[in-house]
């Protein structure tokens, strides 16, 4: 019981927009879809959605290829919003519900319950154009749900929203995943990731750079982050020479590190302690997965603080540069 | 805790590479077969509800209406006046007849005797008024006066006098008259009796036979209705593809700009999409164009009536329309290659709405199309002068102006069966072909944008699959 996206590749007039990308998305879970613009997302969503065809390779819903799943089952917020703006909410709703196959006795008594819950009953009557930013929202979201898709494609469905709707839209997706609806999205919120999905990809130019389960994900980048801060010693350069240790920020207060396999964090902890200082902080934690995606799609990591001050002498100063090497 | 042990992961290449591609018909047949309708009903209401199509609707309604009562009350205004002409004659007897009331019986002669009154009023004066008529001329007191005399060799001579144009309906009547009565004199004097004379004037027995008639098994004025019907229905086609055409395109382009089309192409498939659209704003023209005839015949037709209250017994000399020699072949006809038209047409403009972004560059991409059919249209218009004439025989056939041309040919030319039944064949291929090749335009058309919408790229698009 799965979306299975095996192998698909798809080229416009000059630009391979999607190559060789295969995922697999498990009914009924929330699943992460990310990646920088323009690496192909929202061309691999409209293949998923049967409105383009691969050239290459398939996509199928529990055995079955897209293009032969009936439209209900399908339910799309797309990146760009947009309704008739001079349609009432009600009218418009009703028409979309219905051109997706639900009967029309069943859309009203849908609509009731989700405007409910929106709080937006009293818009019912009201022209689109006439609603707030944030409402538009709303309607754009039920336009996608109330026909019970299955499967739910959303790309950033969060933006533009303000903190107490983007809470009554992660209610909302909860909701839906409690119900068993398969769901996928697409964020530059990375937070947003780690608190709704169980697994996810990120591609970059097409292709699959990371992909799987979220934590196992965060475990295979074979990282090992530590903090440390000590009260007397803000630079804490002699951590440069034990080797398998790499610094990754310097910053006022605290130095962050990578360990190698065969560094253990108790070996940090013991050097720290002869060191003479007392130990301000010592954390372990994992790369966050804003770190992840930066470093997979630019290859690089973001340095997020300058370096506090100058070198003490010109040993450590040869040392430093020494290991940044 | 944490585990460092690098994991395997299921994300590699897929051990067999098939590659499938597999037929659209699938989710065609699966697609929800209400959604044509749903569509044309949207795109239906949408157009009726605008305040542009109430207002435009009325406003033209009211025109056309307003123009029907127009020549009714014309009529009625200038039936009651009456043309004073005052006669001085120094000629004697003409044909051995009073001039005055020669002129008198001439003026007159096609006036219903019984109930309308002269258009002329003709008196006579004599010749030591004339300063005096001159006079009253000038001051409008007095419409035409006419002096007639001889000459040495005796011919009649005339003088005409009138304060409004010598170019006038006024001038030209009393003239013909003159040159009547000038005619009828020389003939007496040369010795016509005048028991032939007042036969001269009679029409002569005239009993034409048209074989284009013979052929269509049509009277004279059921061949008229056909003619009107072909006129009225060639502009007809023309006002409502191009006015309803562009709204085909804007719509398309509309849902376009506003983004809409995203949600509305994974709910729907891009044929059903342009066929609703072309439908709906279709049947929205058809709509405006009903109100509107129905307002302008019920208003023609109250002119009858009308005008016998206002102006009693009337008559008119224009050839009267009979609504019931409209034939209802020809109004079918026009029903038909209305609709094929608009189909036709409709699949084009949308194609072409497909593929502009922005709402502004809508008419500019259109361009060729209306050249296109302002072309036929003027084919057509000249098709009514000569609608046997090889090419627009030839024309007739072409798709893009079958439905002007073929009108036109069933309306004033010959055509058989045959030819028609051919030219619906040829417009049903061409749409079924032009409905597949926009459709495919639409579906790649509708998601692309920023890109500039020309003829080339609608081909390009077109064969891309």
């Amino acid at each position: 019981m799965s979306l299975k996206i095996e192998n698909i590749s798809k080229a416009f007039a000059n630009v391979q927009a999607v190559r060789g990308l295969s995922m697999e998305v498990q009914q009924g879970e929330i699943f992460g879809f990310l990646g920088p613009n323009g690496a192909g997302k929202t061309t691999t969503i409209r293949q998923i959605l049967d409105i383009i065809r691969p050239d290459t390779g398939q996509i199928t819903w529990n055995g079955v290829p897209v293009s032969e799943i009936p439209r209900q089952a399908w339910g799309y917020l797309p990146e760009e919003r947009g309704l008739y703006p001079k349609m009432t909410v009600e009218d418009q709703l009703f028409f979309l519900a219905q051109l997706y196959g639900m009967p029309k006795k069943q859309v009203g008594k849908e609509l009731d319950q989700w405007l409910q819950r929106f709080q937006i009953e009293v818009n019912r009557k009201k022209r689109i154009e006439e609603l707030s930013k944030g409402n538009q929202q709303k309607v754009q979201f039920l336009a996608a749900v109330l026909h019970d898709p299955e499967i739910l494609i959303m790309d950033e469905p969060f933006t533009g929203l303000d903190p107490v709707n983007v809470n009554l839209l992660k209610e909302a997706f909860l909701e839906l995943h409690r119900r068993g609806k398969t769901i996928i999205f697409s964020t530059h919120q990375m937070e947003t990731v780690e608190e709704l999905c169980q697994n996810l990809v990120i591609i970059n130019k097409g292709q699959i750079v990371v992909g799987g389960n979220l934590r196992e994900i965060k475990r295979s980048t074979g990282k090992m982050v530590v903090r440390l801060a000590l009260d007397n010693d803000p630079e804490l350069l002699w951590l440069d020479r034990i080797p398998g240790v790499t610094i990754t920020k310097r910053r006022q207060d605290y130095v962050e590190m990578n360990l190698a396999p065969d560094v253990t964090p108790e070996q940090i902890l013991q050097a720290a302690s002869h060191q003479g200082g007392h130990i301000l902080r010592f954390e372990l934690a994992e790369p966050s997965l804003n770190e992840i995606f930066i470093e997979r799609v630019s290859g690089t990591s973001m340095p997020d603080a300058p370096l506090t001050s100058q070198p003490v002498n010109v040993i450590n100063q040869g040392a430093y540069d020494h290991a940044k090497s | 805790m944490l585990s460092l042990k690098p994991r395997k992961k299921e994300t590699g290449p897929i051990e067999a590479e098939t590659t499938v591609m597999y037929a659209r018909s699938g989710s065609a047949a699966q697609q929800n077969r209400r959604n044509i309708p749903l569509i044309v009903g949207r795109e239906y209401k949408a157009r009726v509800k605008k305040r542009s199509f109430v207002i435009s609707t009325i406003a033209i309604t009211l025109i056309l209406v307003a123009g029907a009562f127009v020549p009714t009350i014309i009529e009625a205004l200038s039936v009651n006046s009456q043309s004073k002409v005052v006669v001085i004659n120094t000629a004697g007897a003409t044909a051995g007849q009073d001039v005055t009331v020669a002129l008198d019986n001439i003026l007159n002669q096609s006036r219903d005797k019984t109930t309308r009154k002269k258009d002329f009023e003709v008196t006579s004066a004599q010749p030591g008024e004339k300063a005096a008529l001159r006079q009253r001329v000038h001051d409008d007191k007095l419409d035409v006066l006419v002096t007639v005399g001889r000459n040495a060799a005796g011919d009649l001579t005339f003088d005409y006098y009138t304060n409004a144009s010598t170019a006038g309906v006024q001038t030209s009547r009393v003239s013909a008259a003159i040159s009547q009565l000038n005619f009828t004199d020389k003939l007496a004097r040369s010795g016509v009796p005048q028991s032939q004379l007042a036969s001269l004037y009679t029409p002569p027995e005239l009993k034409a036979t048209s074989t284009a008639e013979e052929a269509t098994g049509r009277t004279p004025t059921e061949t008229l209705a056909a003619y009107f019907v072909a006129f009225a229905g060639v502009v007809l086609i023309y006002i409502v593809v191009t006015q309803y055409g562009v709204m085909v395109a804007q719509g398309a382009a509309e849902e376009k700009s506003n983004r809409i089309m995203e949600i509305m192409i994974n709910a729907a498939t891009p044929f059903q999409l342009m066929i609703g659209k072309i439908v709906g704003i279709g049947l929205s023209g058809v709509t405006q164009m009903s109100i509107v005839l129905v307002a302008a015949s019920a208003a023609l037709l109250a002119q009858a009536p009308l005008k016998s209250v206002l102006v009693a017994n009337s008559t008119s000399n224009a050839p009267s329309l009979d609504i019931a020699s409209l034939s209802l072949g020809m109004l079918l006809m026009l029903g038909i290659y209305f609709v094929l038209g608009f189909l036709l047409y409709g699949a084009l403009y949308a194609a072409v709405g497909s593929l502009v972004s922005r709402q502004e560059d809508v008419q500019s991409a259109l361009g060729p199309l209306t050249i296109l059919l302002l072309v036929s249209y003027m084919l057509g218009i000249f098709g009514l002068q000569a609608p046997d004439s090889s090419w627009v025989v030839a024309l007739s056939f072409f798709p893009f102006s079958t439905p002007i041309l073929m009108l036109t040919r069933i309306g004033v030319g010959t055509v058989s069966t045959w030819e028609v039944l051919l030219s619906l064949v040829i417009m049903v291929v061409s749409i079924a072909i032009m409905l597949a090749i926009a459709t495919r335009v639409y579906r790649a058309g509708v998601l692309m944008y920023g890109q500039k919408a020309d003829i080339g790229k609608l081909f390009k698009l077109a064969r891309s699959k």
